[in-house]
C-alpha cells in the first residue's frame, strides 16, 4: 500500500470501458488466468471474496492487475425492512478499498426479514412507502461506500395488487432520488415482461439513458407452472435470440455502455462466455461506428 | 394494504415456512394462480438452500445420496433458517443438525463427518499468516517453556471422532475404490487439516499429538497442553510432536505471558 491507501499495482483508474465482459465465477479462475482472454473487464459477485485469505483474494488481486473489476453484490438485500447488515456493509466496503472496482453493484429487492435470508433476490412492491425506503437505503450504502452505486433490476415471477406504479417508473424514481445509477438487465425485463404480461420494450424505452451505467446479459430457463410457461431466471443458457434483439433496442437508445454476459449455473467452458461477450462487442462496435 | 415490513413478514412465511394463505389476496394473478406464482420461489429457495449444503458437504450427499439430501435440506433450512446474505455461512450448523437427529445410532458417524467437511470449508477461507520456524523457540528461556503459548495458524483444524472418519472422507473422494468397505467399529481418527498453496490437507494425527495440537489452539500453555498428551499416551514425544508441528508450518506465534512477545 502507498501512501493514498492505493495498491501501487492497481494505479490506473480501473474504469469500466463500455465493451464487452464476463461475469468470472470461481470454477474459471484458473482457465481465465492461463489464457488471459481478451475481454475489456470482468464482473465478480462481492460475497465471493468476502473471505480473509485463501486462494479466492489472491485470484481477484491477479485479474485486477489486467483487468478492470466490478464487484457485484448479490446478498446486501437493500430493501428488506430489516436494518442494513453492517458486517456485510464493511466488508464491502474492505473490498471497494482493496479492488478500487470501476462499478459496485446491487440489486433492487429485498430477501431478508427478522434476520432471516432467503438469500433470493425477492420483488417489492412498488410503492411510495417502498420508494422511500430504497431511496434512503441506497443513499446509506452509497454513504458508507463514499461512492455512487449502480441498482439492477431483478427477474419476478409474481406482482403485488398494492403496486402503484411500474417496475420501470419506480426503478427510474429510486435512481433519480437517491443518486444512484442504473444497472439494467436486459434478460430480468425479458423474463418479468413474460411472466407478468407486460410488453419488454415498453419498460426498454422508459429507462432514463442517462442513468444507465451498465447492461446485464444472460440466459433463462422455461418452467411448466400451473399449466402455465414461466420463465426462471438461471443464468444457465445462452442469452436467447429475443433477449439479444431487446439489448440491440436498449443500445439504440442508450449508446455504448459496459456490457456484461453472465453465466451462474450450468456453466460452460470459458471459452463460450468469451464468445457471447464478442457478440456484445459487435453489437456495440455498431453503435459506436453510428455515435462517430 | 399491508406495510412494507408485514408484506416482506408475510412472503417469507408463504416462501420457508409453506403457509399457502401468508399471502391471499396481494399477488396479482395475472393468468396463473398466485400460488403457483409463490411455489416458483419455494423451489428456488428450495434448491438454492440444497445445491449449497451439497457443495458444502460433498461427502454427506455421497453417503445419503440425492434424495436423502434434499429432505434433509429442507428441514434444515427450516430449523436453521440462513442467518446472512452471504450464503457461505449457511451450512454451518449442519453437523449439529445431524448429531439430533442420528446422535447415538447406526448413523451416528455423519455428524462427525460433517463436522470434518466443514472443517474443510472454513480452512479454505481462513485468513493467511506466516508460519515461524522452530527457532522461534531459541529465544525462550529452557526453564520457562511450561508457560509458553504456541499460536496456531488461522487456517489450521482439528477434528477427532471415535468413527474412523478420515479414512471415510478418503473413499468417497473422486477416484477412491468403489469396492472397498469401512468397518465404523474399526476405531477413531483424529485428523489436521491445514491449507497449502492450492488445496486443503487432510493428516491423521496420532490421538496425543491431537490432544497437545488441540490444547495449544485452545490457548493453554504449553505444560498443560502436554499434560494432557502425556495423559492420552503415556510415551507421548514432546520434542517429536513440537518439531512435527513446527514443520507444517501450524505455528504463527510463540509467547510467554507477562514477558515481551519476542515475535510479532
Amino acid at each position: 500500500m502507498n501512501e493514498s491507501g492505493t495498491h501501487p499495482a492497481l494505479a490506473g483508474s480501473g474504469s469500466i470501458p463500455a465493451g464487452a465482459g464476463i461475469g468470472l465465477r470461481s470454477v474459471h479462475h484458473d482457465s481465465f488466468l492461463a489464457t488471459r482472454p481478451a475481454v475489456s473487464w470482468v464482473e465478480v459477485h462481492s460475497e465471493n471474496f468476502f473471505a480473509a485469505g485463501g486462494a479466492q483474494p489472491r485470484v481477484l488481486e491477479q485479474v485486477r492487475r489486467d483487468y478492470p473489476v466490478s464487484l457485484h453484490g448479490v446478498g446486501l438485500v437493500l430493501g428488506s425492512i430489516d436494518p442494513l447488515d453492517r458486517t456485510h456493509l464493511a466488508r464491502l466496503r474492505a473490498l471497494v478499498d482493496r479492488y478500487q472496482p470501476g462499478l459496485v453493484s446491487e440489486h433492487l429487492c429485498w430477501g431478508a426479514i427478522g434476520g432471516r435470508h432467503t438469500n433470493d433476490l425477492l420483488p417489492l412492491p412498488y410503492t411510495e412507502e417502498a420508494l422511500r425506503h430504497v431511496v434512503a437505503r441506497v443513499q446509506q450504502v452509497q454513504d458508507a461506500l463514499d461512492r455512487t452505486i449502480l441498482i439492477e433490476n431483478v427477474s419476478s415471477y409474481l406482482d403485488f395488487t398494492d403496486s402503484s406504479m411500474s417496475e420501470w417508473e419506480f426503478l427510474s424514481a429510486v435512481a433519480r432520488s437517491s443518486g444512484c445509477g442504473i444497472l439494467l438487465d436486459v434478460n430480468n425485463v425479458y423474463v418479468s415482461a413474460r411472466n407478468h404480461g407486460f410488453q419488454a420494450p415498453r419498460y426498454i424505452d422508459a429507462i432514463p439513458a442517462a442513468l444507465v451505467g451498465e447492461i446485464h446479459l444472460a440466459g433463462h430457463s422455461v418452467d411448466d407452472y400451473g399449466g402455465r410457461d414461466i420463465l426462471v431466471d438461471t443464468h444457465g443458457a445462452p442469452v436467447c435470440d429475443d433477449v439479444w434483439a431487446l439489448y440491440a433496442r436498449a443500445l439504440e437508445r442508450i449508446g455504448a455502455v459496459p456490457t456484461l454476459i453472465e453465466w451462474d449455473t450450468d456453466l460452460p467452458d470459458l471459452a463460450t462466455l468469451i464468445v457471447e461477450a464478442q457478440q456484445a462487442e459487435r453489437h456495440l462496435e455498431v453503435v459506436r461506428a453510428l455515435a462517430a | 394494504m399491508p406495510s412494507l415490513r408485514e408484506l416482506q413478514q408475510r412472503f417469507y412465511d408463504a416462501l420457508l415456512l409453506d403457509d399457502a394463505t401468508a399471502l391471499a389476496g396481494l399477488v396479482r394473478t395475472n393468468g396463473l394462480d398466485p400460488e403457483d406464482r409463490v411455489d416458483v420461489y419455494r423451489n428456488n429457495a428450495r434448491e438454492r438452500f440444497r445445491k449449497t449444503l451439497a457443495a458444502d458437504y460433498p461427502v454427506i450427499l455421497q453417503l445419503v445420496g440425492e434424495q436423502c439430501l434434499r429432505g434433509l435440506a429442507r428441514l434444515y433450512m427450516r430449523e436453521h433458517p440462513s442467518r446472512s446474505g452471504d450464503l457461505q455461512s449457511f451450512g454451518h450448523e449442519f453437523a449439529a443438525f445431524l448429531a439430533m437427529r442420528y446422535g447415538g445410532g447406526e448413523y451416528a458417524y455423519l455428524a462427525d463427518v460433517a463436522r470434518l467437511e466443514w472443517a474443510y470449508q472454513e480452512v479454505l477461507i481462513a485468513p493467511d499468516a506466516e508460519s515461524v520456524g522452530v527457532d522461534a523457540l531459541a529465544v525462550f528461556p529452557a526453564d520457562r517453556l511450561e508457560q509458553l503459548k504456541l499460536r496456531l495458524h488461522p487456517a489450521v483444524r482439528l477434528v477427532r471422532s471415535r468413527f474412523p472418519i478420515l479414512r471415510i472422507w478418503q473413499l468417497n473422494q473422486h477416484g477412491a475404490d468403489p469396492e472397498e468397505s469401512i468397518d465404523l467399529a474399526s476405531g477413531g481418527e483424529a485428523v489436521l487439516l491445514r491449507r497449502l498453496e492450492s488445496h486443503v490437507e487432510l493428516r491423521r494425527l496420532a490421538a496425543a499429538d491431537w490432544t497437545l495440537l488441540t490444547g495449544l489452539h485452545a490457548g493453554v500453555a504449553l505444560g498443560r497442553a502436554v499434560d494432557a498428551a502425556l495423559a492420552e499416551a503415556h510415551d507421548f514425544d514432546l520434542q517429536r510432536a513440537l518439531a512435527q508441528a513446527f514443520t507444517l508450518g501450524l505455528i504463527v506465534h510463540c509467547s510467554i505471558p507477562d514477558s515481551t512477545d519476542i515475535l510479532h
